[in-house]
């Protein structure tokens, strides 16, 4: 199926289409933000702190040291953005190496690989990423390796039955008998008819990605101060959310609507990826 | 001097033997039929023969084409001689094609990896590859998806394919049985045809005497692995001596197919 043709078919699911708008906001937040924000999201200026919305030149107001709310959320979505797509870049690495050496080594190597994913899977996200802080110090690319690996190794089990399923058909055996060698098949059979999985399990990740980046920076393991996140403004709002529960719920917001959008524009991609709800070309026969 | 000389073949997987000490040979452009009930050890002959194997499975003895000894040659070898030297038509027209690979490319699969072709030329082979098996507007054709396809196309394909390189041996497992009865005659005809003119040597796979009968006029009949009977379809057909293919015979003709219209 040719690109514009699934793209086509995104648009038409309703949770294509709502998961598509809530992650273009994200992606336009975050381009924005590269360009203007209304002021400096890391400007401190104790008097004018605890302003209401639409108040002093405001439009979501300020928080207790006076910074920008508006310019703290248009910042934090780059951070969440940066850290999402290459967490997720790392988790396709990871993901895909450990499936293609499970099937492609001959037995009990392949099996190894499969019981060293499992192992891995057995550790949580957020426990090797607080462990990677504690050993190196918490920094952004701390946090991108963590979420990568972690989720990579969840992806590598799901690619490698795909994997196994497509090494498996009649026409990867017919290619070899036309004499095709393991790495062409892989090029030309394997990797095309497992990239709909892969595209799909990708935006999981990256939803499991924006989550666990919040997650760990408002636990203090993520990017240090004076880098904006999300997260480390729930965190430093939340002593004051019964005096400004405003301040808590943007962020909050901007969390949950990222994740739902990844996670609706995965659902999107599964059925318009799905071959039984394809649109069909015209037959030339 | 034979193409394919298949001796002491056994196959063994995880412990069982599901082919024992079969020999077998081929002559250049000879037909030999190899048929026998489905867990007869049919198709696995014919893998160890393209040294395709499911992993686990593990092949002794010897198999030579053109005097080359086949088993124990390195993955790099085999591709060489696969699809070049030897090819195979399989039995599930609907799951032999890629997905998601244009007929046209997956036609000229085979051109491109033996013969070098550049894309351009590897289009214009595909047409042509599409014409000579006798499929429906193929400039059109050669552009669509596997899935546009009905069996029978599709099958075509696989043939048009496995004959591109005009390979010294065609191996076809059972290419007719998942096909309609109307189309089965039609693809039989094809198969006598191209084999024919391009004077290549067909080792054809089935379970149906009456199929095979009228395309090979040798035949091997195989059996729990073992080889039990072989010779000239005529003589099988007519006086067959081992139990088994005495069934056979009764088979095939009780569903219909009592005047035998055996092949020279």
């Amino acid at each position: 199926m040719s690109v514009p043709l699934a793209l086509r078919a995104l648009l038409r699911s309703r949770n294509g289409l709502v998961g598509c708008v809530l992650v273009g906001v994200l992606v336009l937040s975050a381009l924005v933000s590269l360009v203007w924000t209304p002021y400096d999201p890391t400007l401190v200026r104790p008097q004018d702190g605890w302003l209401l919305p639409f108040s002093g030149g405001h439009l979501l107001g300020t928080d207790r040291l006076g910074r920008d709310e508006l310019s703290q959320l248009l910042t934090g979505a780059r951070s969440t953005l940066r850290t999402a797509l290459l967490a997720a870049a790392v988790a396709a690495v990871v993901g895909l190496a450990l499936a293609l050496t499970a099937v492609l080594l001959p037995r009990w190597p392949g099996a190894a690989v499969v019981q060293l994913t499992d192992v891995l899977i057995a550790f949580p996200v957020l426990l090797i990423a607080m462990i990677l802080t504690a050993v190196h110090g918490g920094s952004t690319w701390t946090v991108i390796t963590a979420i990568g690996v972690g989720a990579g190794v969840n992806l590598a089990r799901v690619a490698r039955a795909e994997a196994a399923r497509v090494l498996d058909t009649d026409y990867v055996l017919a290619a070899h008998a036309a004499g095709s060698g393991t790495w062409r098949t892989v090029r030309k059979h394997l990797l095309p008819n497992i990239a709909p999985t892969l595209i799909v399990q990708l935006s999981l990740v990256l939803s499991v990605a924006v989550l666990a980046e919040a997650a760990l920076s408002f636990l203090g393991f993520g990017t240090p101060a004076p880098a904006v996140s999300w997260g480390r403004m729930l965190y430093e709002q939340q002593a004051y959310i019964a005096a400004r529960p405003l301040l808590v719920i943007w962020p909050g917001i901007a969390v949950a609507a990222s994740v739902l959008g990844f996670n609706l524009l995965g659902d999107g991609l599964r059925e318009a990826t799905d071959a039984r709800l394809r649109v069909r070309e015209v037959t030339p026969v | 001097m034979s193409l394919l000389k298949i001796s002491d073949l056994s196959v063994r997987i995880g412990g069982t033997t599901v082919v024992e000490e079969v020999g077998l040979e081929l002559a250049p452009g000879e037909r030999l039929a190899l048929i026998g009930e489905s867990g007869s050890g049919k198709s696995l002959t014919a893998l160890a023969v393209m040294g395709l194997l499911p992993d686990g499975a593990e092949a002794t003895g010897s198999v030579r084409l053109g005097g080359e000894q086949l088993l124990g040659l390195g993955d790099r070898e085999l591709s060489r001689l696969r699809g070049e030297r030897m090819a195979m038509v399989f039995q599930e027209p609907m799951s032999a094609l890629n997905p998601l690979m244009r007929i046209g490319r997956q036609l000229a699969e085979p051109l491109r990896l033996h013969r070098g072709l550049n894309r351009r030329q590897a289009a214009a082979a595909a047409v042509e590859l599409a014409a000579q098996v006798g499929l429906p507007d193929p400039e059109l054709l050669v552009r669509s998806w596997p899935h546009q396809l009905s069996g029978g196309q599709r099958q075509r394909v696989g043939l048009a394919m496995a004959l591109a390189t005009r390979p010294a041996l065609l191996i076809a497992d059972e290419p007719t049985t998942a096909l309609d009865v109307t189309v089965q005659a039609d693809m039989l005809r094809l198969l006598d045809e191209l084999v024919q003119q391009h004077g290549t040597a067909l080792l054809f796979i089935s379970h149906d005497l009456a199929v095979v009968a009228r395309l090979c006029p040798r035949v091997a009949v195989l059996k729990d692995g073992r080889l039990v009977e072989e010779g000239a379809t005529k003589t099988v057909v007519k006086t067959p001596r081992h139990p088994y293919t005495q069934r056979l015979v009764a088979a095939a003709r009780a569903t219909g197919w009592d005047t035998p219209e055996v092949a020279r």
